[in-house]
């Protein structure tokens, strides 16, 4: 280096010495600054190659993942369809989608608005609601609408999402049709009602032994005249024949809220969870449909049927019994045995219509129908004595009007037989006949009275009817 | 010496004076620190020739190239000038960042598998 002060004395060769020193260390400095550009240039290209093949890498992984996205969505066996939020307008479906909502192709639903496709639009708009109010709308059932006119039920269920940078709702359906047709066909076997009385939301619920414990009425009823009429029939016309008459009458029992346990041939077991009222309402209308029925059938010449009913009130456990491969509804309890004697007296006292003190007494309003004393009776294999009463109001008008001009005189006759007045009662039960001569209950107890005048009576008499065969 | 992560790895093997990098180099500046330490050492020790074995070096950031590239600087300072690097066809960048070395050093041989 050069030294301040010795300029001067530098030598010649000194100069070229320190001028040497200085152009190799230009030649390093301007080494250095090559390397530091080439360093730079080369950094910022690297940064460059591998920035392109990072950006060529996300978008190809974007592309990636939207193609199977899309397989997915396309492959899923559930239709998939994307509408705008504003406007309910289809803006994607998947390939599944096309052909359940309009029995065509996709692209002809998207641009269509969604609501076109609800049997009830209003359906959807509350399904929006409920997305808004809860974020979420899972499996709902609403009933669909193609364009040729075929309606579906699906399953639905709905989410927010964000399609094109709009705000959208995606929804995904499955058809249920068939599952709603087995549901309905199921019922058939094992009724809503009685689902509903059991408790349960679904046939899938149901469980051998599942059963309700409670006060009930219990309606047997049954076709008198069954094997009369069914003697010379084929087997066809006997099936043609009884649920000709069971679609008659059945109905009437889910009118006034009942169900049918089961059917027993002709019969039918049918129970009352409400009030008695309803049992002997749903008895009085069956009795009017079979004098219907016999309008008709008298019409072409065929016998009129005859109907007889049972009902009772009582304690009954009412469920599923059988085994876990086989089961049906019943229902059990002395009061529901009772019943079924009870209904077979009708043909006993030659009535359509008996009910029981225990259903007399439970209902809410027994001035609505017309019921008069039947008897005390004692049925075979039973302790307790049982009095009985008979429901008129579906007799035919004039046997009706009959019964009612003589019902005062008729029960004064009762409480003299039971007084043991038995001349009194006879004389009333005379009259009686004179003026209803078709009275069946009254000539069976104008027997009776005349038995006990005959032969006397012993100082344990009763009165009550022993019945001496089921 | 030889700094092993689980995503990547610098090895020296004295006995063929090769240097190994592998793995995915994603440091920060600083963090390359120790692996230039290994590097210089490496030049410092004046092999005869080198070899930069980088056939397994997936990825390398601009901080990564940046260390290579001094790496080769100080190769060229100390005379070490029989040095090849060996690449990988497998990775795209590789062929456009590492021809750059010859700019550094004119001597070194590149091949790529």
């Amino acid at each position: 280096m050069l030294e301040e002060g010795k300029d001067s004395e530098l030598s010649l060769d000194e100069l070229k010495a320190e001028l040497s020193l200085l152009r190799k260390q230009v030649k390093e400095l301007e080494q250095d600054k090559d390397d530091l550009e080439t360093l730079l240039e080369m950094t910022t290209e690297h940064s460059d190659t591998v920035e392109e093949e990072l950006h060529g890498k996300a978008e190809a992984a974007v592309r990636e993942s939207e193609r199977r996205l899309r397989m997915i969505i396309e492959a899923t066996p559930v239709a998939v369809v994307v509408t705008e939020l504003s406007s309910s307008i289809i803006v994607f479906a998947n390939a599944i989608a096309g052909p359940l909502a309009v029995g065509s192709s996709s692209e002809q639903i998207v641009g269509q608005k969604m609501t076109n496709f609800y049997v009830n639009p209003a359906e959807r708009a509350a399904l929006v609601t409920l997305l808004g109010k809860e974020g979420q709308v899972d499996h709902h059932e609403v009933e669909f609408i193609r364009k040729d006119g075929l309606k579906f039920w699906v399953d639905i269920s709905m989410r927010y999402v964000e399609f094109d940078e709009k705000p959208c709702i995606l929804a995904a359906w499955n058809d249920i049709s068939h599952l709603k047709a087995l549901n309905k066909a199921a019922s058939r076997f094992v009724p809503q009602e009685y689902l509903s009385f059991l408790n349960k939301d679904s046939l899938t619920d149901i469980h051998l032994g599942d059963h309700v414990t409670d006060e009930m009425t219990v309606m047997f009823s049954d076709l008198r005249s069954f094997t009369t009429i069914s003697e010379n029939m084929t087997p066809q016309q006997n099936f043609d024949f009884v649920n000709a008459y069971l679609g008659r009458v059945s109905p009437m029992v889910r009118k006034n809220g009942g169900f049918i346990v089961k059917y027993l041939g002709d019969g039918i077991m049918a129970i009352f969870p409400g009030d008695a009222d309803s049992g002997v309402q749903a008895g009085i209308d069956k009795l009017n449909q079979a004098n219907i029925y016999n309008v008709e059938r008298v019409e072409q010449n065929r016998l009129p049927i005859e109907v007889g009913i049972g009902v009772n009130t009582g304690h009954m456990m009412v469920g599923m019994v059988g085994e876990a491969g086989r089961m049906q509804g019943d229902a059990f309890s002395d009061d529901v045995n009772l019943t079924s004697r009870v209904e077979g007296l009708t043909k006993y006292y030659g009535i359509s219509f008996i009910i029981t003190a225990a259903t007399k007494n439970a209902l809410v309003d027994c001035s609505k129908y017309n019921i008069r004393f039947l008897d005390k009776v004692r049925v075979k294999g039973k302790q307790n004595t049982l009095t009985l009463y008979e429901v008129y109001d579906a007799d035919l008008p004039q046997a009706r009007a009959l019964k009612k001009a003589s019902h005062r005189c008729y029960e004064l006759a009762m409480k003299h037989f039971y007084a043991q007045e038995f001349s009194q009662a006879q004389l009333i039960l005379l009259d009686v006949l004179k003026e209803n001569p078709k009275d069946k209950v009254a000539w069976r107890h104008l027997m009776k009275v005349t038995e006990c005048i005959e032969n006397g009576v012993n100082e344990n008499w009763t009165g009550i009817t022993i019945m001496t065969s089921k | 010496m030889e700094i092993i992560r689980d995503d990547y790895q610098v090895q020296f093997n004295s006995d063929n004076n090769t240097v190994l990098c592998s793995g995915s180099f994603r440091l920060t500046g600083s963090e390359y620190g120790p692996i230039m330490e290994i590097l210089n050492t490496v030049a410092d020790e004046q092999p005869e020739f080198l070899i930069m074995d980088l056939t397994a070096l997936k990825f390398l950031n601009s901080s990564g190239i940046n260390t290579l590239c001094k790496f080769v600087m100080r190769l060229r300072k100390n005379n070490i000038s029989t040095v090849k690097v060996v690449g990988s066809n497998e990775f795209a960048w590789q062929k456009k960042s590492l021809a750059n070395f010859k700019k550094l050093l004119p001597s070194l041989e590149l091949e790529f598998e």
